[in-house]
């Protein structure tokens, strides 16, 4: 397990590197003269000197991405040029909502689709299998962004039960709190349930073929334990690595998302900072959440070793 | 060619898919002719009317009627997708077989280069490469083809990788056959069902990812006739005038789940070989 | 003869409209180890389950008496009661043990499993019985062992867990569906020898199902072989071997290639496939013997010597 380990840590480090290369080129590859599309409406002299020397922009290419790789290793990222705040500041603030309404979109995903999944495959053929089916054929079809309106239309407008939006913390009360997150959650997490829902269906279907469960319906073991405990425990496993690829559509979409709920997350701030022009804010988002999703990847990797026995206890998949 | 449209025609969702879908293409071509009002023009005093038989689909807040630009909206999605995929296939699909073909340092460059692609969430490096280089359809079919390059070379080298070992072309190779030979007559004809599959499901996202790139305003170019502009609007009308959001919206999921349909059934009809359910 | 423990009586078993086994009568007598032979499609493998009742979750039709100890029927029974002798009082070891047991359980978990849903032990109770059922089928370092996973373990030692796991709640019956052919030659041969040691030890009455006569030869005290869905020949294992009586016996065993045998001589023609079968005789078209009466009508058991029954209008003529 160990060279599997080291063989996916080797492979994550050039990723970042290339990460962070890309996210330093996105202000660069900016047409026309860097500065004045920088400053835009807000051009001083001033500015622009603070501007030059910030970024070196006098300075070779190469240089100005080490000098500016090496403020980042530090933690400076620069300060957003239309508030001023530093950059790490602002993210850090708008970060813990984002990491909410993700992780409980990734639940929501996870509670509907692994039971539905396993319905589905246990009653093959069935109208079980038929409903789960189609169901998750429509939940990878539908725009987050539309479903999104659809249950702000039903449950806010017309039931009045939930708000449309905006955002309360935990300390503002668990149940307020979780007021503001239950229609983005399910919003963005229907298309994660539909993935994860087909994937569950494909890989029980297997595991339900094999010998292994016929001796556990052969040993007398009952129903629920028998699919769930011997039969889940296998499947789990390829899903497992579906649920990783997914995380990057959640970081993605968390930003329509929290948009059309005006929840102040890091996908909101990104897309402001695009819409502003604010390139030092649009730079330190797109690096934190791309290398997130490296990171996100490797762990997922990490868990995917220790819950497979075959690479646990020794030698390769 | 034909005995897989044919295999797709016995399967009864492949057949709607593909019905669907070619009225959707046939509302793409004929907009102009089908259209009955120019989803441009503002009609007076006719905001945010309800559907009715002047208006099928009803109007938006500018008064624009709201059937013709759906349908042109149709025309938006497959230009978007078609140029948009096809950047995507053919880069894609190019940096994929010169990975896998030669090998080397070669795969090792573009691997990882290919790796860092897919290290960024796709809607992400779509808004990326929007932010750089601004709004704009143009802008936005190169963005998307951007971001759906990666799966291609993947796919592309993928099979590559495995065609390339197959006895055939080994036989090819050893009676002489170049480079070029063995790339057109054995590689290029066996590693199409993949990428075809491929297509057909990038076709899906490309027009999702049309919608929501416009509904954040960081698409087409905002008065353009796109399902996704036209959901922008209608969010903030909900309550009024709920056919504004509610019709574009149903379009795009009708299209992205006949995309998504007919590329499971062509993946069954190409490849026998894969793991198939059959109930 | 003692009573005996299980008795078949006109079991027909079939699958979705085809009928696979057919007015299968048989009995079993406690302690003995009775060999059931047949090819592939011969319907010896469902025959065995049907005694758990494994099948009929995938559409498989049975009806007829299957008497079973105490139990009348075992076809009269819930799928709950039935869930309660699976394991327990018939037990089963499959062919394939790399595939029969699970990949994420520890292997002393498996074991463990039977001796928590039959007997209400708990974890710690259960792993340490356990141990000693893995220690009593040979495996060495039966502590440790009981930490690792199948894929750490050789095909024999997994086919050893598999009999622990069947054997551990002492069931009156333990099928075991051919146990050894997915194994090599001298582990085989330990194979057998741990059943025969764990029948004497333990008195259980083992069904063996196997293809491969040289094991009914120094296994089983008794066989059955089947044919077609059809039983076609009963008796003791010596009996039949030495003096076989149904004409597809007789050629099964000719088939089976000697030493210093230059020609083989195998059966000719194929094994009825389910749906396909004759509606007299199932070897008739195969049989040297066959006559038209063969074609007509279905075969009853007729005696040919104490305790040795075959099928056969031709029964006793003709040369092995």
């Amino acid at each position: 397990m160990r060279r599997y380990l080291l063989k996916r840590l080797l492979h994550v480090l050039p990723v970042l590197f290339g990460v962070s290369l890309l996210s330093f080129a996105l202000v660069h590859l900016v047409p026309g003269d860097s500065v004045t599309t920088l400053l835009g409406t807000r051009y001083t002299e001033e500015r622009a000197e603070a501007l030059r020397s910030e970024y070196g922009l006098d300075q070779p290419l190469p240089v100005q991405y080490f000098r500016w790789l090496g403020k980042v290793l530090q933690g400076d990222l620069g300060s957003s040029i239309t508030t001023g705040q530093p950059v790490r500041e602002a993210m850090a603030e708008r970060l813990p909502v984002t990491i909410q309404l993700v992780g409980w979109s990734l639940t929501l995903g996870l509670l509907i689709a692994i039971p539905l999944g396993t319905l589905a495959a246990v009653h093959r053929g069935k109208k079980e299998d038929h409903i789960a089916s189609v169901t998750g054929l429509m939940g990878l079809s539908v725009p987050n962004f539309w479903l999104a309106t659809l249950l702000i239309l039903f449950f806010s407008l017309h039931l009045g039960w939930l708000p449309s939006g905006g955002y309360r913390p935990l300390k503002d009360g668990l149940g307020t709190h979780l007021r503001t997150l239950i229609l983005p959650a399910l919003a963005l997490g229907g298309a994660v349930a539909a993935v994860i829902l087909r994937m569950t269906r494909s890989a029980m279907l297997e595991v339900l073929d094999q010998d292994y469960m016929l001796m556990a319906r052969a040993k007398g073991v009952p129903p629920f334990q028998r699919i769930v405990g011997h039969g889940l425990k296998n499947a789990f496993i390829p899903v497992l690595t579906v649920i990783g690829i997914q995380a990057g559509y959640l970081l993605g979409g968390s930003v329509v998302i929290e948009e059309v709920f005006s929840l102040p997350g890091l996908g909101r701030l990104t897309l402001q900072a695009i819409q502003n022009r604010d390139y030092a804010l649009v730079q330190g988002c797109i690096l934190f959440i791309a290398t997130s999703f490296a990171l996100i990847t490797l762990a997922v990797d990490i868990a995917y070793a220790l819950l497979n026995p075959k690479l646990r206890a020794g030698g390769d998949v | 060619m034909k005995t897989v449209l044919g295999r797709l025609w016995k399967t009864p969702a492949a057949r709607v898919a593909l019905i669907v879908l070619a009225l959707y293409l046939l509302a793409a071509i004929a907009a102009p002719l089908l259209a009955p009002y120019d989803p441009f023009r503002m009609h007076d005093g006719e905001a945010l009317q309800r559907p009715s038989l002047e208006f099928w689909m009803g109007t938006d807040r500018f008064g624009r009627d709201q059937f013709s630009r759906l349908l042109y909206g149709s025309r938006m999605s497959f230009k978007v997708g078609i140029i948009a995929v096809g950047v995507a296939l053919t880069f894609g699909t190019t940096l994929g077989v010169v990975a896998g073909y030669f090998r080397g340092a070669a795969d090792a460059v573009l691997s990882r280069l290919m790796d860092i692609l897919f290290a960024f969430p796709e809607l992400l490096l779509a808004l990326a490469v929007m932010a750089v280089l601004g709004a704009g359809t143009g802008n936005l079919m190169l963005a998307i083809g951007i971001v759906y390059t990666p799966i291609f070379a993947r796919i592309a080298r993928g099979a590559v990788l495995e065609v390339n070992a197959r006895d055939h072309v080994e036989a090819a190779r050893s009676m002489g056959a170049g480079h070029l030979q063995i790339l057109f007559r054995h590689l290029l004809p066996n590693i199409a069902p993949p990428l075809i599959v491929q297509t057909t499901l990038s076709f899906a996202f490309a027009v999702l990812a049309e919608a929501a790139l416009s509904f954040l305003g960081l698409g087409v170019e905002p008065d353009a006739p796109s399902w996704g502009i036209m959901l922008k609007e209608g969010k903030d009308w909900m309550l009024q005038a709920w056919w504004v959001a509610v019709f574009p919206g149903l379009a795009i999921t009708l299209a992205v789940l006949n995309f998504n349909l007919l590329g499971d059934a062509l993946r069954d009809a190409l490849d026998p070989r894969l793991h198939r359910e059959n109930t | 003869m003692s009573t005996p423990l299980l008795t078949l009586r006109d079991v027909q078993i079939s699958f979705q409209g085809l009928q696979v086994v057919k007015d299968l009568s048989l009995t079993l007598h406690p302690g003995e180890i009775l060999g059931l032979v047949g090819e592939s499609g011969s319907g010896k493998s469902v025959t065995a389950r049907s005694l758990l009742r494994l099948d009929e979750a995938a559409g498989a039709t049975v009806t007829g008496t299957l008497a079973f100890k105490e139990f009348p029927n075992l076809l009269d029974l819930s799928e709950k009661e039935m869930r309660s002798l699976r394991g327990n009082r018939i037990a089963l070891v499959l062919q394939d043990p790399m595939t029969s047991l699970n990949p994420v359980h520890r292997i002393g978990d498996q074991v463990a499993e039977v001796f928590r849903i039959h007997r209400g032990l708990r974890k710690r109770e259960a792993r340490a019985e356990a141990v000693k059922m893995l220690e009593a089928v040979g495996l060495p370092e039966p502590a440790l062992r009981a930490r690792t996973y199948p894929h750490q373990l050789s095909g024999g030692q997994r086919q050893r867990i598999g009999i622990a796991m069947a054997l551990a709640c002492e069931p009156d019956l333990l099928i075991a569906d051919e146990p050894t052919t997915a194994l090599d030659g001298t582990t085989q041969a330990t194979i057998l020898d741990l059943l025969r040691r764990l029948r004497n030890e333990r008195d259980t009455t083992i069904l063996f199902i196997t293809h491969d006569l040289g094991i009914v030869s120094e296994l089983c005290d008794r066989v059955a072989v089947l044919y077609g869905g059809h039983l076609v020949e009963t008796g003791r294992a010596n009996d039949v071997l030495s003096a076989p009586s149904h004409p597809y016996t007789r050629a099964l065993l000719a088939s089976v290639p000697r030493p210093n045998q230059v020609e083989l001589s195998p059966i000719p023609g194929e094994p009825p496939v389910p749906g396909e079968r004759p509606p007299g005789c199932p070897f008739a078209p195969r049989c040297p013997l066959a006559v038209a009466q063969c074609n007509t009508l279905p075969k009853m058991e007729s005696r040919t010597g104490e305790h040795h029954q075959s099928a056969c209008w031709q029964e006793g003529k003709g040369t092995s």
